[in-house]
């Protein structure tokens, strides 16, 4: 861990503070990058962009985990095949998930707009259009949910037969049981769940923004990770890609402590 | 009633996770070439297995799956063993040392991979675990993840305490209350650390993308990145490439819940942790060994594959190691960090466009005295068009392999359709444009068939710029501004715009994205089609019509674009003396004529390109000879290291322009404002 994550996070910080084309040795600058790179219209676009897909994404990806490990929770005939159902899209690698995804949405050759169309549904150019690409990458990402919902369903046989017992016989409905009961006791795998989505999604744009756009149509899908990676590795600006960096990690603190004190309502913090 | 309704919404929700995945299987054997379906198919009339053979020849997919496999087969056990250990740790903590362990796992799992990428490289390169399935491994030392860590603290945290406490009073020590108590109870857990270990492993992308070199290392993940940087939009075949991807994980998923069960066994745990310490291979070294980076198609590897195994019979005592990366934009990422780390191939092959920004780091080792002692070739045997474009102050920094210029790829059977006449010598801007009116019939919305098709970038539209009298730049020695702006250029910007714009000869914006201009030609949908000598290998494959190359169109005065590629060596190569034979080889007469005979390359040695190793008149583009007549005429773009940079953001304001989002203009006025932020910049 120390090798892994804390001496790289180091060398980050240090260097977000420097010129470093990786080549020679480091230039101290101060803060010369963090201005550079607040001021850059790029880096504004990539933030912005960002924060809508986690906006977009996470509290839907959380529901609907939540909602399918619900509906899958209680062994019956033919639920084990639907669990493998939800799971089927996570399992399918970063690349070829994005690719699939890249022929789904083709204008000319992908199946979604003719269905659509069959429908009588309107027919969006998808990732050709600046103002449909994001949202459709969003909407990929509301597939592969399985993680979220193996873990919902780990928590939920944690919770013992025995609460369930106590709240039937105390005559509580389901809707009752699931809000007084359930939810309560999940809190805590639901915030954990929030949290390291709203991690997780600093690195997953990365994959299908590079296979499926580009960052593009102009910049529409440009996301942090990505222009981190281009200005870094294309333009070896290794000090303003670790300006980024720090940055990156400070907005990502801020939103997991927006979403613990959120969700820290009904949690219950004596367990952390 | 209920298990009625429960069943129809189970069924739904499986019919919409599911559907889709059909869909690519149906896709993936429809055959490669036809025009987009009107309708949903939901399977082929004539289906083409023969795709999946296609994918296995075109890559070594085998070797990928295999490593895949062996990552993530040895990565779940490792992982549910430390990960559950470090749990089992936290949860026995007092308050005070958990709360701070939390809290470092919540910071290190807010680390996004792309932060430490690089640095972590730098240290994996001191562990030597670069370019092994180590590198690969290397994260399940902490568990793989901090989160699978808290997965296993959650639930150890609500065993009831009284269990530990009461095998802690009979004696037992703490690896045994873990193995006995905790873990047995834990299984759940274990189940969904399993299931997400093997995903996380599965799915990796940006480690290998960095940390493999070799292709014998390389996992899919790398390789249907590379399958789809080889052919874009060639639909059938990605969709094959992807569904080898999934199959063996979607099989193993089926079998899951039974199997990893089974690996909750501490016995197997162990063993296979034992294998993982066990496995991290180490390098043999016997002959000089080399590798040599190249970008390039299928069809442009098979040319230097030939080239590397002409040269290994020659030369014994040296190993040369193909690296091949197909997309120009991944092979300058992967540069960068190679470079950084220290690490570059030994020999690299390089556009005259991009070896500035390493030469001006002063990276390369220049080749300029080597090439001087030779005994097998000599600097006056080149063009010097070629030559000039790798001096970099005064000392040539890599030895050319070929200059090629920009032309124009027809399709005889369209122009003979049209009752067109193939394009004169002389032809000029307006031929050019009547031409490609009449190779697009006219349609509704989507037309089957057009008459032009070109990248979109500034080095594209450079010679056009030129031919009307024009510049790109203030001084092209060393240039302030783009100079786009004056009457001359601006005018050959819009008439290229008006192209796709007013005339529509070239695919939009959404025919483009659906099937790639290069898709189109080869295809046989496409008239023309704007590209320099790299296209020919993988034009040769065509079969069901004839082609030929004409020169560009002119204007007020003959002007072409230079392209040429060189062999570069980095300064940090050990093997010097080997690198150097082997680039001498490959611009001997002998190397070139290899390579000229798969089309890939315009020599730059002027013996053999006047030879018939490439001017062979039974080899198709017939009209080679076009290339060698433009050579007089060639001009080339600034030799700066921010011309990677200025180029790549003109283009993206140029596609605007091209697809109507902005005006000639506006482009122009965005493009100037963002460029001023390269150039003089040090």
């Amino acid at each position: 861990m120390v090798l892994l994550v804390a001496v790289p996070v180091a060398l980050s910080i240090a260097l977000a503070f420097t010129a470093y084309d990786g080549l020679s040795a480091p230039v101290w600058r101060g803060l010369a990058n963090f201005r550079e790179v607040l001021a850059d219209p790029l880096f504004r676009t990539a933030g912005v962009n960002s924060l809508t897909f986690v906006a977009l994404t996470v509290p839907l990806r959380v529901a609907l985990a939540l909602a399918l490990a619900l509906l899958f929770n209680r062994p019956r005939r033919g639920v084990a095949f639907y669990r493998v159902a939800v799971y089927v899209p996570t399992v399918v690698p970063g690349v070829a998930y994005a690719l699939v995804w890249l022929w789904i949405f083709n204008p000319l050759y992908g199946p979604l707009n003719p269905l659509l169309a069959s429908l009588g549904l309107p027919a969006p150019a998808w990732l050709v259009d600046e103002r449909t690409a994001l949202p459709a990458l969003a909407l990929t990402a509301l597939f592969q949910i399985g993680e979220g919902f193996v873990v919902v369903l780990a928590g939920l046989r944690e919770i013992p037969e025995d609460c369930y017992h106590a709240s039937s016989l105390d005559g509580a409905g389901r809707l009752a049981t699931l809000r007084h009961l359930t939810l309560p006791l999940l809190a805590p795998w639901l915030l954990l769940l929030a949290i390291r989505d709203v991690i997780v999604t600093a690195q997953t744009t990365f994959t299908p923004a590079l296979v499926m756009t580009g960052g593009g149509p102009y910049h529409a899908t440009l996301f942090v990770p990505l222009l981190m990676y281009e200005v870094t590795f294309d333009r070896l600006r290794f000090g303003q890609g670790a300006a980024m960096t720090v940055l990156l990690l400070a907005v990502v603190g801020a939103l997991i402590v927006l979403t613990y004190r959120a969700a820290g309502g009904w949690g219950y913090e004596d367990e952390v | 009633m209920r298990t009625l309704g429960f069943h129809a919404l189970g069924l739904t929700v499986a019919a919409i996770f599911l559907v889709p995945g059909l869909w690519v299987l149906a896709a993936s054997v429809r055959q490669p070439g036809l025009p987009p379906p009107t309708a949903i198919e939901w399977w082929p009339a004539a289906p083409a297995w023969s795709n999946y053979a296609d994918v296995f020849t075109l890559l070594p997919l085998a070797g990928y799956l295999a490593n895949s496999l062996l990552v993530a087969s040895l990565a779940v056990p490792a992982t549910v063993l430390v990960a559950s250990w470090a749990g089992f740790a936290m949860a026995q903590l007092p308050p005070r040392p958990r709360m701070a362990l939390l809290a470092l796992a919540v910071i290190v799992r807010m680390v996004p991979l792309t932060a430490v990428w690089l640095t972590r490289f730098l240290v994996l390169r001191e562990l030597a675990l670069v370019d092994t399935l180590g590198a690969l491994l290397a994260p399940v030392w902490m568990g793989s993840s901090p989160f699978f860590v808290l997965i296993f603290y959650w639930t150890f945290r609500r065993q009831p305490r009284a269990l530990v406490e009461a095998a802690r009073l009979e004696g037992l020590g703490a690896f045994r209350i873990w193995a006995r108590i905790a873990m047995p109870l834990a299984k759940p857990a274990i189940a969904a650390v399993s299931l997400l270990t093997f995903v996380q492993y599965w799915n990796d992308f940006m480690t290998p993308l960095l940390y493999v070199k070799s292709d014998e290392r390389a996992t899919l993940a790398l390789g249907l990145r590379v399958l789809q940087q080889m052919d874009v939009t060639n639909w059938p075949l990605l969709l094959a490439g992807a569904v080898v991807m999934m199959l063996p994980v979607l099989l193993l998923l089926f079998l899951t819940q039974h199997v990893f069960w089974r690996l909750a066994d501490r016995r197997v745990l162990l063993g296979l942790t034992a294998l993982v310490l066990l496995g991290v291979p180490a390098p043999a070294a016997a002959q000089a060994r080399i590798s040599f980076m190249v970008f390039g198609d299928a069809a442009e590897k098979a040319a230097y594959e030939k080239l590397v195994a002409e040269f290994t019979r020659r030369v014994p005592a040296v190993h040369v190691s193909l690296v091949h990366i197909p997309g120009q934009g991944d092979y300058r990422k992967r540069l960068g960090v190679d470079f950084a780390a220290g690490t570059p191939a030994d020999v690299i092959l390089l556009s005259y466009r991009r070896y500035a920004a390493f030469a001006a780091k002063g990276v390369l080792e220049p080749l300029g005295p080597y090439l001087a002692r030779s005994a097998v070739i000599a600097e006056r045997d080149f063009y010097p068009q070629a030559v000039e474009a790798f001096r970099w102050q005064g000392v040539l920094a890599c030895v050319p392999q070929n200059l090629s210029s920009l032309v124009v790829y027809y399709n005889k059977d369209l122009f003979a359709r049209a009752g067109l006449r193939p394009p004169a010598e002389d032809w000029t801007w307006d031929d050019f444009l009547q031409a490609a009116r009449a190779l697009t019939p006219a349609g509704g919305e989507r037309r089957a068939q057009h008459g032009l098709g070109t990248e979109v970038s500034l080095f594209r539209l450079a010679p056009f710029v030129w031919q009307n009298g024009g510049a790109l730049v203030d001084d092209p020695r060393a240039p302030t501004r783009l100079a786009l702006d004056t009457p001359a250029a601006r005018e050959a910007l819009q008439w290229f715009v008006d192209l796709q714009r007013r005339h529509r000869v070239a695919p939009d914006a959404i025919e483009e994205h659906g099937e790639s201009s290069e898709g189109r030609f080869l295809n046989g949908r496409l008239g023309m089609l704007l590209n320099s000598r790299r296209g020919v290998p993988t034009y040769r494959t065509i079969t069901r019509f004839d082609w030929d190359v004409a020169p560009l169109p002119r204007r007020r005065q003959r002007a072409g674009i230079l392209h040429a590629d060189a062999y570069c060596m980095p300064k940090s190569v050990r093997e010097k003396a080997a690198a150097w034979a082997f680039i001498e080889y490959a611009t001997s007469p002998e190397g070139q004529r290899t390579l000229a005979a798969s089309g890939r390359t315009v020599p730059s040695l002027r013996a053999v390109a006047e030879s018939p190793a490439f001017l062979d008149p039974g080899a198709r583009p017939r009209n080679s000879a076009a290339f060698l007549r433009e050579i007089p005429y060639l001009r080339a773009v600034p030799v700066v290291p921010e011309w990677v940079d200025v180029e790549e953001l003109a283009g993206e304001e140029l596609t605007r322009a091209w697809y109507g989002r902005a005006s000639v203009d506006e482009a122009l006025a965005t493009m100037a404002r963002r460029a001023a932020g390269f150039f003089g910049r040090p």
